[in-house]
């Protein structure tokens, strides 16, 4: 049974209470479906449609958050070989932001940035950090600034639930 | 939660840990897998040195925890827990010493790099740990050098100043991090203070020569 109560934390993730029942970005699924029905008013979208094409959005950038996250868990600055100061990684790692990253990230936001109306409230402040992130990492790996930027907001992965 | 209930509660996740048990209010005793039992005190403090230990009876402590992140430890207290065969970190340094099955030799992954490059390098006679992350460098035929190592992924002005005010004396940082990334103000801020910011390639390069 779903419970109608936010979790204590308050952070956008998923989280199990301790009834076992899962909060997505901080709200119960009831929470979450009745935003849904509310945006889905405003909107003048149908409830069915809103929800079948968050959902076809979500397939189309899921693969690409996924493959990013198995390229920075691999090749990324956190992994051990950050105390190896003669490690080769990080030659792998800049090609594979260039080849793989940078692309994916355009991707994403093309994406979202075209199916925007979809977007409730909170995840469109969720995406306004994800374009600053996305922006600032671009600069530095394309030589625009030297400055260090936003890092990646997690809570991305978890829009369009 | 009292700080060493805290410990335990993180350290009994460790794949490694058989088993873990509470001896007194700051010392916990854990089972490796590979069945050696080893003390760890629970401790925390920004700046450690002899006097800071003094309530730890060191002859039966393995791994002094300090909760504290990034916290200075001194040269002799360095000398101390080499000799007296303990060692000392935080919380990851304590998960990578059980995964490696050694806590009372522990050195970290950075250091052991950082150690032996340096101790291959043909100008370099002899290395002195000055403190947790400061080395004295005594060179053949050339002045002795001080550095200190960060391994930031992010260099900025901030981490420089806040190195030289942890820290004070050295001529040269090492970014030990090679992902590392200088952000222009890294670079004034140390140019202002009188000191460089080299890669790893860059000091094995320098040692050649006369910098300071």
């Amino acid at each position: 049974m779903i419970k109608n109560q936010k979790q204590t934390s308050g952070d956008h993730s998923v989280n199990y209470m301790a009834g076992g029942d899962i909060v997505i970005n901080g709200l119960t699924r009831e929470e979450l479906l009745s935003l849904l029905e509310e945006h889905s008013k405003r909107e003048a979208i149908p409830q069915e449609e809103l929800l079948s094409t968050r959902e076809d959005v979500k397939e189309v950038i899921a693969p690409l958050f996924e493959e990013n996250s198995h390229i920075f868990h691999t090749y990324g600055p956190m992994t051990e070989e950050r105390f190896n100061p003669e490690s080769e990684m990080p030659e792998q790692w800049l090609r594979k932001i260039q080849d793989f990253i940078l692309p994916n990230n355009r991707k994403i936001v093309e994406t979202i940035e075209r199916n925007k109306k979809l977007l409730l409230d909170f995840e469109n402040d969720i995406f306004t950090k994800f374009k600053q992130h996305v922006d600032d990492f671009e600069a530095k790996h394309t030589g625009k600034t030297k400055a260090n930027g936003t890092t990646f907001p997690e809570d991305i992965l978890l829009i369009l639930e | 939660m009292s700080l060493i209930d805290w410990c335990i509660d993180k350290i009994s996740g460790h794949g490694k840990v058989e088993s873990i048990s509470k001896i007194d209010s700051t010392t916990l005793e854990l089972t490796h897998q590979n069945t050696n039992t080893y003390a760890v005190s629970v401790f925390s403090c920004e700046r450690m040195n002899l006097k800071s230990i003094s309530d730890i009876d060191i002859q039966k402590v393995d791994f002094i925890l300090n909760i504290k992140k990034d916290a200075y430890i001194s040269g002799k207290l360095m000398q101390l827990m080499e000799s007296a065969d303990f060692s000392i970190g935080g919380l990851g340094d304590l998960y990578s010493a059980l995964g490696s099955g050694n806590l009372s030799n522990y050195i970290s992954k950075e250091m052991q790099f950082v150690i032996r490059g340096l101790s291959q390098h043909n100008k370099v006679k002899r290395i002195y740990r000055l403190d947790n992350r400061r080395f004295e460098i005594e060179r053949k035929l050339l002045p002795d050098v001080t550095i200190l190592v960060l391994n930031d992924y992010d260099l900025t002005a901030e981490s420089v100043r806040s190195g030289i005010d942890k820290y004070g004396d050295f001529d040269s940082i090492l970014t030990s991090n090679p992902n590392c990334r200088r952000s222009s103000n890294a670079e004034k801020a140390a140019e202002n203070s009188g000191r460089k910011i080299m890669s790893w390639g860059e000091l094995m390069g320098n040692l050649n020569k006369k910098w300071n």
